[in-house]
Parts: structure tokens; sequence; C-alpha cells
């Protein structure tokens, strides 16, 4: 394989595989269906299209990439007589424009057999007295284009500054065993510390826990029952309402707020009708000291009031 | 409510209770903590006396009428003696209680 020649500062350095017009055949005695059969078992579909003359018109709508010639391998290995047919049918149907093109960059036919063997003075200097200034330049940006394809595309500076890590965070990476053998002598070393016997710190730790968990639960909790009675009572599915209850006006109340925690040991059936009654009592006492009498009396004989109303039910139950 | 005619059980703090209800038998609006002012019982053994005297079917209930969410405050729950239990009630006061000093109303 015949290396090839650098085309400036900026250009790619290319294999000369990939300059179409160095490794051709004579092309010259090929027909029409023979020389677009050749191009497209050679080169990229881009490249096929620049030869056929329709590359500038093409490429507006569509930038060649590796896929293309994946695409177009299979499709000439399932129908390759048809694949042959369009291309012809396309330079045939093509503006006069392109066809006036197409003939000038066939010059390709016309080119010099075994110009694999030329050196890159002796190629290039070919290429200028046969070929116009401008169909160079599309030349050379054919081979740029397949190299940018053939290459591994590198990240441009503005991608690598997204990219980049912030600074002042070192990203350390522990070890899963190294955590947990770190927690372990954290552990063992506030054990020491607090003494041989570790039941009380454990106790307190986890009464601490316990309490937090509670605390962070019982929102949700609630939330999630107010939801769930929500759904329950949808006849047309399960769709997450809120739903804003305006409170009695008594609920914020402390002795309302005390006999409704306490009233949780009634029967639920009477639990309702029994709050409304003894909060309208309540807020009905003349005096702060008369509704803490009463409360406190109710809530101490609430089982006695709560084993009535069960033995109410269950009679009820009966009948 | 399910109404048992016989009374299960009859304690001295019921008699009170019965007792300020047959004071003013046809009034219409007792409700519990103005049971317990008269009485000096707790309001717990009130509550639990007038349960009872209802399902007995001594007393009837209904609900003040009244807004709560205006008013500011819950419905109370007025209580009267239904002739059935003015006539049971005061032959059972009148049984348990024959030379005792009535309560009467200021």
């Amino acid at each position: 394989m015949t290396r090839v020649h650098k085309t400036g500062p900026n250009r790619v350095p290319l294999t000369a595989d990939v300059n179409p017009l160095r490794s051709v055949p004579d092309l010259s005695a090929l027909s029409d269906e023979q020389w677009v059969g050749y191009l497209i078992e050679k080169y990229p579909l881009a490249v096929v299209l620049q030869f056929i003359g329709l590359e500038p018109s093409y490429t507006r709508l569509h930038r060649p990439d590796t896929a293309d010639q994946e695409r177009l391998k299979r499709v000439a290995a399932h129908d390759r007589e048809r694949l042959v047919q369009d291309l012809i049918g396309i330079i045939g149907t093509a503006s006069a424009k392109h066809t006036v093109k197409a003939t000038n960059q066939r010059s390709e036919r016309n080119a010099p057999m075994h110009n694999a063997t030329l050196s890159k003075a002796e190629w290039d200097r070919y290429l200028r007295s046969h070929l116009p200034r401008r169909v160079i330049r599309d030349l050379d940006g054919i081979e740029q284009s397949n190299a940018a394809v053939q290459r591994p595309i590198r990240p441009t500076s503005a991608s690598r500054k997204r990219n980049r890590l912030h600074r002042g965070v070192p990203q350390v990476e522990i070890d899963r065993k190294n955590r947990l053998l770190t927690h372990a002598i954290v552990i063992g070393i506030a054990l020491a510390i607090m003494g041989r016997n570790p039941t009380m710190p454990m106790l307190v730790g986890g009464f601490g826990i316990t309490l937090g968990l509670l605390l962070l639960g019982m929102k949700d909790a609630v939330r999630f029952a107010a939801a769930f009675t929500v759904r329950s009572r949808s006849k047309t599915g399960s769709v997450d309402v809120t739903v804003s209850v305006k409170g009695a006006a008594w609920d914020g109340a402390g002795a309302a707020q005390i006999l409704r925690l306490a009233s949780f040991v009634l029967p639920a059936e009477y639990r309702a009708e029994y709050l409304e009654e003894q909060c309208g009592n309540l807020l009905a006492s003349e005096s702060g000291w008369e509704r803490v009498n009463y409360l406190i009396d109710l809530v101490l004989n609430l089982p006695d009031i709560a084993r009535q109303f069960y033995a109410e039910r269950k009679r009820e139950s009966v009948k | 409510m399910v109404r048992e005619n016989e009374p299960g059980k009859v304690t001295v703090p019921m008699l009170q209770v019965l007792d300020v209800l047959l004071s003013e038998p046809t009034r219409g609006d007792w409700f519990a903590l103005q049971i317990c002012r008269t009485t000096k019982l707790g309001s717990g053994t009130v509550v639990q006396i007038l349960f009872r005297l209802e399902r007995w079917g001594w007393l009837e209930s209904r609900w003040e009428e009244l807004n709560a969410h205006e008013a500011g405050r819950p419905r109370r729950k007025f209580y009267r003696l239904t002739a059935t239990g003015a006539r049971k009630a005061n032959r059972l006061v009148e049984r348990k209680f024959p030379r005792s000093l009535r309560f009467r109303p200021a």
C-alpha cells in the first residue's frame, strides 16, 4: 500500500487507497453500469455521488458517515443490479448543470493506467494538468472527509472544558471494604471510649434513630393514608389528588387534640360522633378549670366508655 | 341505637342523673356538661350513664342546630327524656329514694 502525501498543515494524512483516483484501474473502457458498480464496491456513498456529480446537492442534505458504507454494502449485497440502475438513473435525470459537472469529473475515466505507481510529485502534476483546480480542491475535500470519518472524533477544547471535573472537589473512589472497615474501627473506638458496657450508648442510639425515623416517616404516612382514602373512594381509578380540607375551627384546640388522640381506643364507627359531642361540651365550658376537669375525667373513663361501645357493637352485630 | 327496655344496672350516679332530668322532664336541651355541673359528677361517668339510658330508650338525643364552622365550635348533643323514660325513671327514683330530698332547679 502506497503511503500518502500531506496536503497542508491542516490536512489529514491519508492512505493511498482512500484517494479514489490513485488506485483505480483503466476505467475508460467501462460502461456506465460497470463504472457505477466499481465505484459502489470501492468507495463510500458520498464519494460515489461525488463522482456521479451530485455530491454538492447531496451533501447539503446528508453528511456522509461510516454507516453509509455499511448501508451501501448491505443494499449492494441484496439487490446490486437495482442499486446500479438507480444510480445510473440519477445520472440520466440530473440537471444539465450536474450532468456537465459529472462529465467533467468523469475525467477519472481518462486517467493513465497504473497511476498508483506514480510518485507524489508526478501525481500532483498529473492532476494539475488534467483536472480543473476546483476538482482538485474537491478531491482534497473527499480525502479529508474520508479521513475524518475513519478516525475517531477527538473532543474539542470546549467539550473538554465542559467535561472537566471541578478541581475543588477531589473525586476519590473509596472501596466498599475500606469504608466498612473504617466504620468498624470508628465504632470500636467509640465503644472502647464509652466503657466496657455498651448497652447504654446502644440503647440511646437506638432510641434516637427510632425517634428520627418516626418523625421522618410520620408526615409521609399521614399523606399516604389520606391519598389512599381518596383513592379508595374514587370510582374512576387511581388518580392522586391533592385535597386540602378546611379544618374545623376547634381542631387547633389543645383539649380537642388530646381527646382525639385518646379516642383511638374507641371503635371507629362511634369515634367521630363521640368526638364531636365531647368537643362541643368542652368548648361550651365556662372556664379553663372546668374544661380541664371535664377532659381529665373523660380520658380516665375512656376505657369504660370504650368497653360499652364495644359491647354495643357486638350486640348490634349479633342482631 | 338499639334499645333495651329493661335497665341492666342502676347506680347512685345514674339515679342522680335521672333526678336532674326529671326536674324538668319536658326540657329538650340537656347536654353532658350541664348535667355534670348540676350533679357534680365526672364527665366520664355522666357520658356512660347517658349512653346507657339512651340504649334503654329512656332518653332520646338530637344534634344542636348550628353551623359549626360559622360558630367556631362543634355541635352539642341534646338529650331529653322520652315519655316512657320519664315514667320509668320517676318510678325508679321514687322507689330508691323514697324520702330523699329531690333535686329542684333554682
